[in-house]
C-alpha cells in the first residue's frame, strides 16, 4: 500500500430489476417528498418518465417533471423549482441532464450568482439538496463524478456526486453501438489504470468490480448489435440488462475519476481527441483511452508491481492463478488487445487498434507516450 | 460474475488511511466547517497513550473543546445522554471518536442527540428514523476489527429495560474514518488476533450470504487478502507499521462489505454466545467462522472456492483441484486459528470450551449451549444465511465448536 490512501464515494448504487421501486423509501430517508425530475426529450419520447411515475404511484411522493430542450432552460428550471417548492432533484437521463441537475443544485444551495461568477469553484462545502441519478444509457463516468461545468466554469466537489444512482434495465434507452463502445472502453481504461497503478485498496475494490462488469458485457453487446445499428429498447431485456451493467461500470468509473482526477488514460484520451480530425464515431474518447491504456501497460510491464494482478478481473480466478506470476503482466495486456481485436471484428467500419492506425504521426505518438508514464513505488 | 436481481452498495465515509493519517484530521474538519470538536474515547485508550498521540498529531491546528474518556465497554443510554450534555456545554460542533466499537456506537448516539437537538434517543431507534445529515463525525479506530468506523449501525444498551437498541441509517456512517497504524501498534497479540479474525469473518460472510453483490464481494476479497497476508507477521512483529496499516485497512474494507451484504450464521451464533455468556466477540467469530463456512458448504461451494485465492494466494489456488478448493478454504481458516493459538501461547482459543476469563473461569459453559441456540433464533442475521437454520442445527454447530470437533455435514438439514 502507498503511504496515504484516501477514498470517498458519496453515492449509493442501487442496481437491478425494479430498483426504482425502492426510490420512494430512499427519498423518505433523506426527507425528500417533492422531487423535481429533469429529463430529456429522448427519454420522454420513449416513455421512461412513466416508469418512474409508476414507481412513485401510491406513495407520498409528489414529483414534478421538466424536459430539458436547450441550454436556455436553466433559468426556467431554477424558477420552477423555487416557485413550486420542490425539495430534491432526480436526473432522469444522461450527460446534459445530469450536468444541468448538478448546476441547478449548486444554484439552489449557493445562490445563482455563485454559478455565474464563482469566486472559488473548488471549495464547495455541502451538503447540497438530495440528488438522484437515473441513467438511460451508458456514459463516460462524468455523470457520477463530483464535477460539473456551467457557463465555462468547472465546479469540483464530492458534494456534486449524486446521493443515489439507480441503475436498472427498466430505464435503458436505445443506444448507438458507438456510444456503447465509447462508454465501455472509457470505463475499462479508468478502472484498469487505477487497479494496475494504485496501491489504494479502497479504489482497487471499486476498480475490480468495474473491470469485471465491462468484461462481462461489452463484447456480447457489440456482437449482438445489428451491424452498428441502435441497441434499441425494442430489442427487449436480453440487451437492456447488459446495457444496465455497462452503465453500472460507467458509474463506478465516475466514482473512481472523482478520486483520481489526473488519470493518465483520460489525459491522453483528451489529448488524442483534440489532435485527431476523425469523427468521434470512429475515434471516440473511450477508444483513445483504451489505446492509451494498452500503451501505458506496455510501458510499465516491468516496473508496476500490481499490473500482473489485473489479469484477475480481466479473466477469472482460475485463469489468473494458472499463469505464472512473471507472465501475468503480458497476459493482462494480451487480454485487452484481444478484446479490442474482437470488438474491431464486430464493427463494419472497423476501428483503429494502435496509435499508428488511428492516424497519429510519430511525433504525436511520442508526445502521447511521454504522457503515459508513471513513477512507480 | 453473478449479479443478483437487486442490490445496493453505499459507503459514504471519507477514508483516510496512512502512516500520518491523524495529521489529516484538521483539514478534514476544516472542510466540514467544524473546528471545535469533542473527543470521545475510553479509559483504556487514554491509558495506552493514544489520546496523547492524537493531540500531538493535531498540534494546535484545531481546538479540542473537551475530551470525554468515560465510555464503558458496553455503550449505554446514560453515557450517551451525559456526553450529549457535555457536547452542548462546551459548544462543540463535531466529534472525534477514538476507540473501538463501543466508543464508535456511543459517538454515533451522541451525534444523533446533538444534531437533532433532542433528549430522547429512543425516538431514533430502529431503521431509517433519521432523515437529516448529522454533525461532523470523524472516527479513529483503535482496533482493527469491528469496522464500526464505516458502518451505518449503532448498538446502545438500555440497562433499565435490559435490552439493546439498534439504530440503522445511512446518516450514521461517520463522515471520515482515519486509519493510522499508530493507533494499533500497542494492541496485545490476543486482541490483535481476535479483532482481525472478527474482520475476516465480516469479509467471508459478506461473500457467502444472501445480500452479496459484486461491489461488496470486491471489497471483501481485498480485505481477506490483506488480513491473510499480514495477520501472522504482525502478531510476530507487533510494531510493524505497514502490517498494522494493512490490518486496519482490511477491517474497514470488511466493514464496508458486510454493511452492504449483511452477515449470516457465524454472527447469528456469535452474537448469541456474546449475549448469553458475555464472551469476547472477536474470539467467538474466530472459533465459529470455519463452522459457518462448513455448514453452508453445500450451498456456497463456488463462492467458498473463490475465497482460497485471497486467503492462500495464487500458487496454492492453482495447485488445488477445483473440487477441493472450498474445503481447503475452510481448512485454511482452521489452520490460521491453530497458528494464532500457538503464537499467542494459547490465549487465542480455537474452541468455545477453551474461552476463559482473566481469572481462568470458563466463559462458555457447556450447559448454556441450548440457551445460546435458542437465543440465536431471534438474531436478525439468521435471515441472510444461505442455508436455513433451526434450533437443532444451531445446537449441533455450537456443540461441535464447543469441542473443536469437525462438523458432521451428514447431519445438516439441507433446505
Amino acid at each position: 500500500m502507498t503511504a496515504l490512501n484516501h477514498f470517498l464515494c458519496r453515492t449509493k448504487t442501487a442496481f437491478g430489476t425494479h430498483a426504482l421501486d425502492h426510490l420512494p423509501f430512499d427519498l423518505s430517508g433523506m426527507n425528500a417528498r417533492k422531487p423535481f425530475v429533469i429529463t430529456d426529450q429522448a427519454a420522454r419520447d420513449a416513455g421512461v418518465h412513466m416508469v418512474l411515475a409508476r414507481a412513485c404511484r401510491d406513495t407520498y411522493l409528489a414529483p414534478g417533471l421538466a424536459t430539458l430542450t436547450d441550454a436556455g432552460d436553466f433559468e426556467t428550471l431554477y424558477h420552477l423549482f423555487v416557485d413550486k417548492g420542490y425539495d430534491s432533484i432526480i436526473a432522469l437521463g444522461t450527460g446534459q441532464v445530469v450536468q444541468t441537475a448538478k448546476a441547478l443544485n449548486l444554484a439552489l444551495c449557493l445562490g445563482p450568482e455563485r454559478l455565474r461568477s464563482p469566486a472559488d469553484p473548488g471549495q464547495i462545502k455541502g451538503p447540497l439538496l438530495p440528488l438522484v441519478y437515473i441513467p438511460t444509457h451508458p456514459e463516460s463516468g462524468q455523470d457520477t463524478a463530483g464535477e460539473t461545468s456551467f457557463s465555462g466554469h468547472c465546479f469540483v466537489s464530492a458534494h456534486l456526486m449524486p446521493d443515489i444512482a439507480v441503475i436498472t434495465a427498466d430505464t435503458m434507452l436505445g443506444t448507438p453501438l458507438a456510444a456503447v463502445l465509447d462508454s465501455g472502453l472509457s470505463s475499462l481504461a479508468a478502472c484498469c489504470e487505477v487497479f494496475a497503478f494504485s496501491g489504494n485498496p479502497f479504489a482497487r475494490s471499486y476498480a475490480y468490480a468495474g473491470v469485471c462488469l465491462v468484461m462481462d458485457t461489452l463484447l456480447p453487446l457489440a456482437q449482438q448489435s445489428d451491424h452498428g445499428d441502435l441497441l434499441c429498447q425494442k430489442a427487449g431485456k436480453h440487451r437492456r440488462l447488459p446495457l444496465a451493467k455497462l452503465t453500472h461500470a460507467a458509474a463506478v468509473s465516475g466514482y473512481i475519476q472523482s478520486n483520481f482526477p489526473n488519470l493518465k488514460t483520460r489525459q491522453a484520451g483528451a489529448h488524442i481527441t483534440a489532435l485527431h480530425p476523425a469523427p468521434s464515431a470512429t475515434l471516440s474518447s473511450g477508444l483513445c483511452m483504451a489505446l492509451a491504456l494498452v500503451h501505458l501497460l506496455e510501458n510499465s510491464k516491468d516496473t508496476c508491481p500490481w499490473l500482473g494482478k489485473l489479469l484477475l478481473p480481466l479473466t477469472d480466478a482460475a485463469h489468473y492463478a494458472g499463469v505464472p506470476g512473471p507472465g501475468q503482466p503480458d497476459a493482462a495486456v494480451r487480454v485487452i488487445r484481444e478484446l479490442l481485436q474482437a470488438l474491431y471484428e464486430t464493427l463494419p467500419q472497423g476501428m483503429p487498434e494502435t496509435f499508428d492506425e488511428a492516424g497519429l504521426t510519430p511525433r504525436q505518438i511520442s508526445e502521447i507516450s511521454n504522457l503515459l508514464t508513471y513513477a512507480h513505488p | 460474475m453473478v449479479i443478483p436481481d437487486y442490490y445496493e452498495f453505499g459507503s459514504r465515509t471519507h477514508i483516510m488511511a496512512g502512516y500520518d493519517a491523524l495529521e489529516q484530521i484538521p483539514g478534514l474538519l476544516s472542510s466540514m466547517d467544524a473546528q471545535n470538536p469533542m473527543v470521545i474515547t475510553d479509559q483504556g485508550v487514554s491509558r495506552a497513550g493514544l489520546v496523547d498521540i492524537l493531540l500531538q498529531a493535531l498540534d494546535s491546528r484545531i481546538t479540542i473543546k473537551t475530551i470525554q474518556d468515560d465510555v464503558p465497554a458496553d455503550s449505554d443510554l446514560i453515557t450517551v445522554h451525559t456526553l450529549a450534555g457535555q457536547y452542548r456545554k462546551y459548544g462543540c460542533n463535531a466529534i472525534i471518536a477514538l476507540g473501538g466499537g463501543s466508543v464508535m456506537d456511543t459517538a454515533k448516539g451522541v451525534n444523533i442527540l446533538v444534531s437533532a437537538s433532542s433528549d430522547n434517543l429512543l425516538a431514533f431507534s430502529g431503521a431509517n428514523a433519521l432523515t437529516h445529515a448529522l454533525n461532523p463525525l470523524v472516527a479513529v479506530p483503535t482496533t482493527a476489527g469491528t469496522g464500526s468506523e464505516v458502518t451505518r449501525v449503532a448498538v446502545i444498551s438500555d440497562p433499565d429495560n435490559l435490552r439493546k437498541l439498534l439504530f440503522t441509517s445511512g446518516f450514521l456512517m461517520p463522515d471520515a474514518a482515519v486509519l493510522d497504524p499508530r493507533m494499533t501498534l500497542t494492541l496485545p497479540a490476543p486482541v490483535t488476533a481476535a479483532t482481525a479474525m472478527d474482520a475476516l469473518s465480516h469479509a467471508v460472510e459478506a461473500c457467502l450470504c444472501l445480500g452479496r453483490n459484486p461491489l461488496s464481494t470486491a471489497h471483501a476479497h481485498e480485505a481477506i487478502a490483506l488480513i491473510s497476508q499480514h495477520l501472522l507477521p504482525v502478531i510476530l512483529q507487533p510494531d510493524h507499521k505497514p502490517g498494522r496499516l494493512a490490518l486496519a485497512t482490511g477491517a474497514a474494507l470488511a466493514g464496508m462489505a458486510f454493511s452492504n451484504s449483511m452477515v449470516g450464521m457465524v454472527h447469528t451464533l456469535g452474537h448469541s454466545v456474546g449475549s448469553v455468556c458475555h464472551a469476547p466477540h472477536g474470539t467467538c467469530m474466530a472459533v465459529l467462522l470455519p463452522y459457518g463456512m462448513a455448514y453452508n458448504l453445500h450451498k456456497t461451494q463456488p463462492l467458498l472456492a473463490d475465497l482460497l485465492l485471497p486467503m492462500a494466494g495464487a500458487d496454492v489456488y492453482a495447485r488445488t483441484p477445483p473440487a477441493d478448493r472450498a474445503q481447503k478454504a475452510i481448512d485454511w481458516v482452521n489452520r490460521m486459528n491453530q497458528r494464532l493459538h500457538q503464537v499467542t501461547a494459547g490465549a487465542h482459543a480455537v474452541c468455545l470450551r477453551e474461552m476463559k476469563s482473566q481469572d481462568g473461569k470458563s466463559l462458555v459453559p457447556g450447559h448454556l449451549l441450548p440457551k445460546i441456540a435458542h437465543t440465536a433464533l431471534g438474531d436478525g442475521s439468521i435471515f441472510y444465511n444461505p442455508e436455513d437454520l433451526d434450533y437443532d442445527d444451531c445446537l449441533m454447530v455450537l456443540e461441535a465448536a464447543f469441542n473443536g470437533a469437525p462438523l458432521d455435514l451428514s447431519r445438516v438439514k439441507k433446505g
